[in-house]
C-alpha cells in the first residue's frame, strides 16, 4: 500500500477522479440544485458571484449544469467502458483459448463491427433500443467491444505459447489457474491502457450522440450537451463549453494517469525501480 | 557414468511408433498441408541413464519431448511411462504421473512468469500438486534453492533481477520441487553462455546422481551430447537413424548422418587433420519427403535401393542400431 503511494501517476490520476466525483456526487449540497429553469433576463452573465461558471443562452447555471451533467457522463463513460472491457476480454480470451472454428467465426463477427465507424454502430443500437440513460451504455459500449477484443486475443495468443505456461501444464496445472493465474495478470496492463484511452473516447462519444439528438433527452444535462450548447456562443461567452471541456479534459486526463500508473505499478520490473 | 548392472535393465520409459502430424495452412483458402514431425519413432529408457538424443533443427526432437512430457498427444502410438500410457490416463492419473516427468525448457528468460517472486514460482508446482502445508512447501523450496546454490534471500525477487545462468538453475529447482524421477533437458543449456554451460552442466550431473535421475538430454550441440549422455539417439527427419552407446558410437559409426554429424563437431586439438564433410547442405522440405530413405538426397553413398525404400531401423550389433541399407560395414 505504501509502495503504490509513491508512484505518482496513482496518485495525481487518483486525487483528480477522486475529486471530480466527490464534485459531482455533492452536487445538491453545493449547487443550487436547479439545472433546467429558464432565466433568460439572466442569460450569458460572466463567472461571478452567484453563478461561479456563468450563465447560458437560457440563463441557466453553468457550475449547476456541470455538476449534474457529471452525473450522466461519468456513470455513462464507467459503465460503457466497463461493460466493453469485460466482454471484449471474455470474447477474447475464449476466442484465443478454443482457437479454430470458434475463433474464425467471432473474429469475423468482430471484423464487421471494426468495419462501422464507432459513431455510426452507437447511432444504429441507438435507434433500435429506445433513447434512456441504459441505452446510452449500450450503444456506447457495444462498438468498443472489438478493441478489447483485438488486444487480449492477441496477448492471449502469445502468452499462451511462453513456456512458464507450458511449464505450467507440465506440472499438473488446469486451464482455469492458467488463465487467472498466469495469462490474465499478463494481459491485465495491456487492457488497462486500452481502457484509459476507452474512457475518453467514451465521454466524448456521448457528446456527440448528444450533438446529434441521441443522447440523454433535455432537460438532463451532460458534459457534452453542455459543450454542445455553449459552442455557438464560443466567442461572446467562452465560459460554457470552456468550463465543460475543462472537467471531461481533466476526467480523461485522471483516468489516463491512473491506467498508466497502475499499468506500471503491476509491472514488477518498472515497480521495484522507484522502491 | 556406467550404469551398475542390476539396474541396466529396468525400463523406465518406452515409446512405440509414436506418430505426430502437424498441419499449416496455405494461405490459398482452406487448403492445408500436413507434415509428420515424428514417424513411426519407438525408444527405451532405462533408469538412471541419460539418454542423450541429437539432431538438426526442425528433426521432431522438441516434439518428442513435449509428447514423453504430455503436452502434446501423439496421433497415433503409446507411450509407457513404468507400465503406464500417458497417452490415455485420466485427467486425475496423468497429474499424478506430471509429478515424475518434469522438464527444463530452452529458454530460462521464457520459462519463468515475469510477475511471479522466486518464492511464487517455486512454491506453483507444489501448490498445484498439493503439497502442504506451507512450512513445509518453505523447507523443501529453500533446501533445492541451496542444491542450485541460489541464496535464500533472493525469495523475494523477480526473475529479471537474476542473470542467465541463475535462471536456469531456477528452472532446474522448479523441475525438482516434485521429486521427479525423470527430467525431460530440451535444449536446456543451449541458450547459456559457454563458462555458465559447463556450470549447469556439472550442476545437473551431480543432481543425478544425488536424486537418482534419469535424463532425456535433447540438444543439436554433439559435443555436449556425446560428454553427457551414457546412451545416444540421433534423430533426422523425424525418425531415429542410429542410436547406440556413446563409446560404441564414437567408434563404430553406421549411419552417414551420424558421422557428418561427428565431422561436423569443432576439434579442439589443431594437429588433427580436418576431415572434409561430404554432405550437402540443404534439408529436404518436410512437406514432399523425399521417397525412399529420407537420407538419400544428401547422401554420398546413396543407391537406388536407398531411394526407393525407406530402412528400417535394426540391430547390427548388441545395442546398437542403425536405419541405414548400406549399415553392414562401419563408414571409412
Amino acid at each position: 500500500m505504501k509502495s503504490i503511494l509513491k508512484n505518482k501517476q496513482i496518485v495525481i490520476g487518483g486525487v483528480l477522479i477522486l475529486l471530480i466525483v466527490l464534485l459531482v456526487l455533492l452536487a445538491p449540497l453545493i449547487t443550487s440544485g436547479d439545472y433546467s429553469s429558464v432565466d433568460l433576463p439572466n442569460k450569458h452573465l460572466a463567472p461571478g458571484p452567484g453563478h461561479p461558471f456563468g450563465t447560458d443562452y437560457y440563463g441557466r447555471d453553468v457550475w449547476t449544469r456541470i455538476l449534474y451533467g457529471g452525473r450522466i457522463s461519468l456513470s455513462v463513460a464507467v459503465c460503457a467502458t466497463l461493460l466493453a472491457a469485460v466482454c471484449g476480454t471474455l470474447i477474447g480470451s475464449v476466442s484465443a483459448y478454443f482457437g479454430g472454428a470458434v475463433d474464425f467465426i467471432i473474429g469475423r463477427i468482430m471484423d464487421v463491427f471494426m468495419s462501422f465507424p464507432m459513431l455510426l454502430s452507437s447511432l444504429i443500437i441507438g435507434i433500435i433500443l429506445k433513447a434512456s440513460v441504459r441505452t446510452m451504455f449500450l450503444s456506447i459500449g457495444i462498438p468498443c467491444i472489438p478493441m478489447f477484443y483485438r488486444m487480449t486475443r492477441s496477448n492471449t495468443l502469445s502468452i499462451r505459447e511462453r513456456g512458464f505456461t507450458k511449464a505450467a501444464v507440465s506440472m499438473g496445472s488446469g486451464p482455469m489457474r492458467i488463465v487467472l493465474r498466469h495469462i490474465l495478470p499478463n494481459v491485465l496492463p495491456h487492457i488497462l491502457v486500452v481502457f484509459s484511452s476507452a474512457m475518453g473516447g467514451c465521454i466524448l462519444a456521448e457528446s456527440s450522440l448528444g450533438f446529434l439528438g441521441f443522447g440523454i433527452p433535455q432537460p438532463t444535462p451532460s458534459w457534452g450537451l453542455v459543450v454542445n450548447e455553449g459552442k455557438s456562443f464560443m466567442f461572446q461567452c467562452p465560459w460554457t463549453a470552456g468550463f465543460a471541456g475543462l472537467f471531461i479534459a481533466l476526467t480523461v486526463l485522471g483516468f489516463n494517469l491512473l491506467g498508466d500508473g497502475i499499468r506500471d505499478y503491476l509491472d514488477p520490473k518498472i515497480r521495484n525501480s522507484y522502491l | 557414468m556406467t550404469q551398475s548392472t542390476n539396474t541396466a535393465d529396468q525400463l523406465l520409459l518406452k515409446a512405440e511408433y509414436l506418430n505426430k502430424k502437424f498441419s499449416i495452412s496455405t494461405g490459398r483458402g482452406f487448403k492445408k498441408l500436413s507434415y509428420y514431425a515424428v514417424r513411426d519413432l519407438s525408444l527405451e529408457i532405462k533408469k538412471g541413464e541419460i539418454f542423450g538424443l541429437v539432431g538438426e533443427s526442425g528433426c521432431g526432437k522438441s516434439t518428442l519431448g513435449s509428447m514423453l512430457l504430455g503436452l502434446q498427444k501423439p496421433d497415433s502410438g503409446s507411450i509407457l511411462f513404468e507400465g503406464k500410457d500417458l497417452t490415455n490416463l485420466s485427467s486425475s492419473k496423468l497429474k499424478e504421473l506430471r509429478k515424475d516427468i518434469q522438464t527444463v525448457f530452452q529458454d530460462p528468460y521464457d520459462s519463468l512468469d515475469p510477475r511471479f517472486t522466486i518464492r511464487q514460482i517455486m512454491e506453483e508446482p507444489l501448490i498445484i500438486q498439493g503439497i502442504g502445508p506451507a512450512e513445509k512447501r518453505t523447507e523443501i523450496i529453500l533446501s533445492l534453492l541451496d542444491r542450485v546454490d541460489i541464496p535464500s534471500d533472493f525469495l523475494s525477487r523477480y526473475p529479471h533481477q537474476l542473470s542467465g545462468g541463475q535462471r536456469q538453475r531456477l528452472c532446474i529447482a522448479r523441475a525438482l520441487t516434485l521429486s521427479p524421477r525423470f527430467l525431460i533437458l530440451d535444449e536446456a543449456v543451449s541458450a547459456l553462455d559457454v563458462s555458465v554451460q559447463a556450470q549447469v552442466i556439472n550442476l545437473l550431473l551431480d543432481l543425478k546422481e544425488q536424486l537418482e535421475l534419469t535424463y532425456l538430454f535433447i540438444s543439436h550441440d554433439l559435443s555436449i551430447v556425446k560428454f553427457m549422455s551414457d546412451r545416444i539417439a540421433v534423430m533426422y527427419f523425424g525418425r531415429i537413424v542410429e542410436l547406440a552407446d556413446k563409446h560404441e558410437l564414437s567408434r563404430n559409426i553406421r549411419h552417414p548422418y551420424t558421422k557428418a554429424l561427428f565431422l561436423a563437431m569443432p576439434e579442439p586439438d589443431p594437429d588433427i587433420p580436418v576431415e572434409v564433410n561430404h554432405i550437402e547442405a540443404g534439408v529436404p522440405s518436410l512437406i514432399n519427403p523425399p521417397g525412399g530413405c529420407a537420407f538419400h538426397p544428401r547422401c554420398p553413398y546413396a543407391t537406388d535401393r536407398c531411394r526407393k525404400e525407406a530402412p528400417e531401423l535394426r540391430e547390427i550389433s548388441e545395442g546398437h542400431l542403425v536405419a541405414c541399407h548400406l549399415a553392414c560395414e562401419p563408414i571409412s
